[in-house]
Parts: structure tokens; sequence; C-alpha cells
């Protein structure tokens, strides 16, 4: 497609909203933090 | 802005321009009328170069596409003039984002997805399909019936008209182009 002269430098984008229907923030998403590890109960 | 190796995109609000797909009438699935890309229902189709392909340049290690050194990503057009030069089966809008290459009468993009859809079922002077569409087996009917809007609507779950005439399509202006410059 012709799309005439580009300007030379790329911009970025990133929606808030996704634009796919169902589909979540497409922004990266934060690593999830890593949960304490849970006790195991002692047997009496 | 930059701060530590983070930089700020430039726009929330994701590009808006048109587009034009050829239409696998039964299975109601969107494909690129250049190149033989398929685009996934309720996926965003993500730009990939392609080294080899007559009039692609070679693509930059490392960097995404599309690229400035480049030509490929994912091209959209401002107006409808330039989308209907390639004789599609689906005429509509599409949101554009990621890294974008801006142009004077479009723009190539990281990723897409429609979002408003027109299935034109014969038009003059586009009425019979083209030898490519023909060997590709992507049309299986033509006109294009009715049903395939639902077909499409349902998969892709973005508003779909079956059209007969380029005459009942939106104006330029009510398309809500965003140039994204």
């Amino acid at each position: 497609m012709e799309i005439g002269v580009e300007d030379p430098e790329i911009i970025t984008i990133e929606p808030i909203e996704s634009p796919v229907p169902g589909k979540e923030n497409p922004a990266p998403k934060e690593p999830e933090r890593e949960r304490p590890p849970v006790e195991e109960p002692v047997p009496a | 802005m930059k701060v530590r190796g983070f930089k700020a995109p430039d726009s929330i609000e994701p590009i808006i321009a048109l587009r034009g797909w050829r239409v696998d009438a039964v299975a109601g699935t969107l494909h690129s009328i250049v190149q033989p890309v398929p685009w996934t229902p309720r996926e965003p189709l993500k730009a990939e170069c392609s080294p080899g392909v007559p009039g692609v340049r070679d693509h930059p290690r490392g960097e995404n596409s599309p690229s400035p050194k480049c030509t490929c990503g994912i091209y959209a057009a401002f107006t409808m003039k330039l989308v209907v030069k390639y004789m599609p089966a689906v005429i509509g809008r599409v949101a554009l984002w990621g890294d974008v290459v801006t142009a004077e009468y479009g723009v190539r993009a990281q990723y897409a997805y429609p979002l408003e859809l027109y299935v034109l079922s014969h038009f003059s002077p586009w009425v019979a399909p083209s030898a490519w569409y023909a060997t590709q087996g992507t049309v299986q009917q033509w006109p294009i019936p009715k049903e395939t809007a639902k077909v499409v609507a349902d998969r892709y779950g973005v508003p779909t008209i079956h059209l007969s005439s380029l005459q009942d399509l939106p104006t330029n202006e009510e398309w809500g182009i965003n140039k994204g410059r």
C-alpha cells in the first residue's frame, strides 16, 4: 500500500483499553510477586 | 520521556485507519490482500518481517517490525480511496498500536485488530474475484452472501454490515480516523 512519505521516527502506542474484544489491557503486565512459602502443618 | 531505560508511550489512543481484506465466506475469517496472512479472530495480529519476499528490504536484526529501515508492518490507509484500489471483499476501520511508522496517507504498525467491518456483496467495478482469490480458494461464493457478515461479526466480535454498494459507506469524515500525529 502506498502510504506516502514516512516520518523518520517510530512512535509507540500503548492503548489503555484493548481494541480486541474479550482481551485484557494490551500493555505489558507487571511480573507477579512471589508468594511467601506456606508453612506445612506439623502433625501432632 | 525516557527514565532509566523506560520509554513512555507517545500515545495511549490507538491509531484508527482503514483497511481491506479477503474473506473466507464460509469460515468467516479475514485474510490480508497483499500478503497471504490470516487474521486470527479475537487475537491481535502481530507484524512480522518476511525476508525474501519481493519488495521487502532486509530487516535489521533485533528490531521489531515495523522498522524505518524496512517495509514490513501491518499497513492501513487514511482514505478509503487507497483501500478500494486493492479490490477487497471486506473493508473497515482498524485499530493499530505498538511500534508505528506514520506517513502522509497511512501507517504501518506492529499490532492491529478490526473495529468495524463492511462485507461487500457485489459492487461495480469489482464484481468478479481476482484470479489470485480463486487460486487461494478463499472465496467460495460470489456475490458474498449476507450470512457471511453475521459469521464474521460472531468470529471477530465487532460490528459487521453487509453492503451492496460503496455509496452506502461512511464518508471519510465519518470514519473517525486518528492519524496519531
